[in-house]
């Protein structure tokens, strides 16, 4: 490392959300530019301060430069990051990088949009693996989509672990009473768990309260230096360890498909952080089987044990081991490529203790997940973590 | 509404042909002896182009499944509620497919046998469906 990245390290400075809605009229370009604009406010950054890009939009075809012609910017670095879900955070790691290199010094990291429907798949073929995959070996046997491919996954972890309906249940109400203490989530009514239980079967054993539901906004998160971000009088939010992996047994004839990438990357994540210390968990929750899986792979439980864990835990923002304060995704909504930092954004409220009636005590470390994409036989395809903290890291 | 339907590519042909043949099979790495589903454009292993098609014994078991009751996919509305399965082939190999007869869904099991059953659609590929049967 260079001495500036212990000297003046590179934070967080701003974090925001537009307002999310089931529907809009806006297109996802205008999503993208509001979700930007609000992060600078947030920051107290002007947008001529800024000089490099990360933007995440299902626009096709990719074009990261002239997205950025769109939206006014004259940037040194810009990329466009199409790593599903994980997209805007495996972004934060690439703009972290580039400012430390000296490429940047303002970077902008921005996903959303409208579209509510995956984009047509009309490429070529051999020219998009996923369209081709998709194409030749899913789509034509007929498929539920991801409800589809996850409860392929929980109806194995039932079998070969015991994990109850009631346990995953646990996730998505618990969520929700957090969710009823956060004005911008979607899903605020009471929901119990015999709600849960009885609601409509999907893709057995998914049901309806196991799903996410997509929706249009943008979230946008601004990475400058400590010594630029502090002009503003805003407290920074640091950046600790992060790792990412892509492809967990890809080699595998008959991957397992419960355990996820994160059990490559969770001692390079922990490595000097203990996950006691860790004062709230902020993970991607497109279903509650998913933040199973990252506890378990995680290491904050035993392979197996996960359903038990959730079952003995209190992961509320009463209890001792808070996850998803802000209600998630599985309640807030999750606005296209946006979602992933919605986890940030909630990791930023709560270390500036912006988080109004869902604010914890005091807290000064957490730790925050994306995930991104469905694999054919296996589940995650791109996980990824990173620790962020109030104070500087060591 | 047309169902979608794979789109046969350079790396893929020999899949194709065998499976109208009513045989199953999967790309076996000259190199390396790696084998792999579904077909890549090279080896996963060692990233060799020299590939032979091995014949498969279609034989399988359940490892899991879901009853998809809100088809993702176009054309399918008037199918569900379906089972679709992944399948765990005897070479240790996995896929999805589907029961060619719905019927055998009711008390279907992880661990149940399974046995391919090639079907036509439209554009004239075959489909390697699974049937149910006794151990």
């Amino acid at each position: 490392m260079t001495d500036a990245t212990v000297t003046d390290p590179v934070v967080i400075a701003g974090a925001a959300e537009t307002k999310f809605a089931r529907n809009s009229e806006l297109m996802d370009l205008e999503f993208l530019a509001e979700g930007m604009r609000l992060a600078l406010a947030d920051a107290g950054i002007g947008k001529d301060d800024v000089n490099g890009l990360v933007l995440c939009a299902p626009v096709i075809p990719d074009d990261s430069s002239y997205m950025a012609e769109h939206f006014g910017f004259g940037a040194n670095w810009v990329m466009k990051a199409d790593y599903g879900g994980a997209s805007p955070v495996v972004g934060m790691f690439r703009a972290r990088r580039a400012i430390e290199a000296g490429e940047a010094d303002v970077v902008v990291i921005v996903g959303g949009g409208n579209r509510l429907e995956f984009p047509e798949r009309q490429h070529d073929v051999t020219g998009s693996p996923l369209d081709y995959m998709n194409r030749s070996w899913v789509l034509p046997y007929g498929y539920g989509g991801p409800n589809s491919s996850f409860g392929l996954v929980q109806r194995r972890h039932m079998a070969e672990h015991g994990t109850t309906i009631e346990q995953l249940g646990k996730v998505s109400t618990t969520f929700r009473r957090h969710a009823q203490l956060n004005e911008n989530a979607l899903l605020r009514d009471p929901l119990t768990l015999e709600d849960y239980v009885n609601s409509e079967l999907i893709s057995d054993p998914i049901r309806k309260y196991d799903c996410v539901m997509r929706c249009t906004g943008a979230v946008a998160v601004v990475l400058t230096r400590e010594s630029i971000a502090k002009k503003s009088g805003r407290q920074p939010v640091y950046l600790g360890d992060s790792a990412e992996h892509h492809g967990h047994q890809v080699q595998e004839g008959s991957p397992d498909r419960l355990e996820t990438g994160f059990v490559n990357i969770r001692d390079k994540l922990f490595a000097n952080t203990a996950r006691e210390d860790l004062d709230f968990l902020q993970l991607y929750d497109d279903y509650p089987i998913a933040i199973l899986l990252q506890l378990e792979d995680l290491g904050f439980c035993e392979k197996g044990k996960g359903g038990q864990f959730l079952e003995e835990t209190d992961f509320s923002i009463w209890g001792e081991l808070p996850i998803n304060t802000g209600g998630g995704l599985l309640s807030i909504g999750q606005p296209r490529l946006g979602g992933g930092l919605i986890p940030v954004v909630e990791a930023v409220r709560q270390l500036r203790g912006e988080a109004g009636a869902r604010q914890l005590k005091d807290p000064k470390l957490g730790f925050v997940s994306s995930i991104g994409l469905i694999d054919y036989l296996s589940n995650l395809v791109v996980t990824a973590g990173l620790i962020v903290g109030k104070e500087r890291f060591k | 509404m047309t169902k979608p339907m794979p789109t046969p590519v350079h790396w893929d042909r020999g899949f194709w042909n065998l499976a109208a043949q009513g045989i199953l099979s999967a790309q076996r790495c000259q190199d390396c002896n790696h084998l792999q589903h579904y077909p890549r454009p090279a080896c996963g292993k060692c990233l060799s182009p020299s590939r032979l098609w091995e014949h498969l014994s279609g034989l399988a078991t359940v490892y899991s499944f879901t009853v998809v009751r809100r088809p993702f996919t176009p054309g399918f509305d008037d199918q569900s509620p379906f089972v679709l399965l992944d399948v765990l082939l005897d070479e240790g190999l996995r896929l999805l497919s589907r029961l060619k007869d719905e019927s055998q869904a009711e008390g279907l099991g992880i661990g149940d046998r399974l046995r391919v059953s090639f079907q036509q659609i439209e554009n004239g590929l075959h489909l390697p469906y699974f049937t149910k049967v006794n151990a």
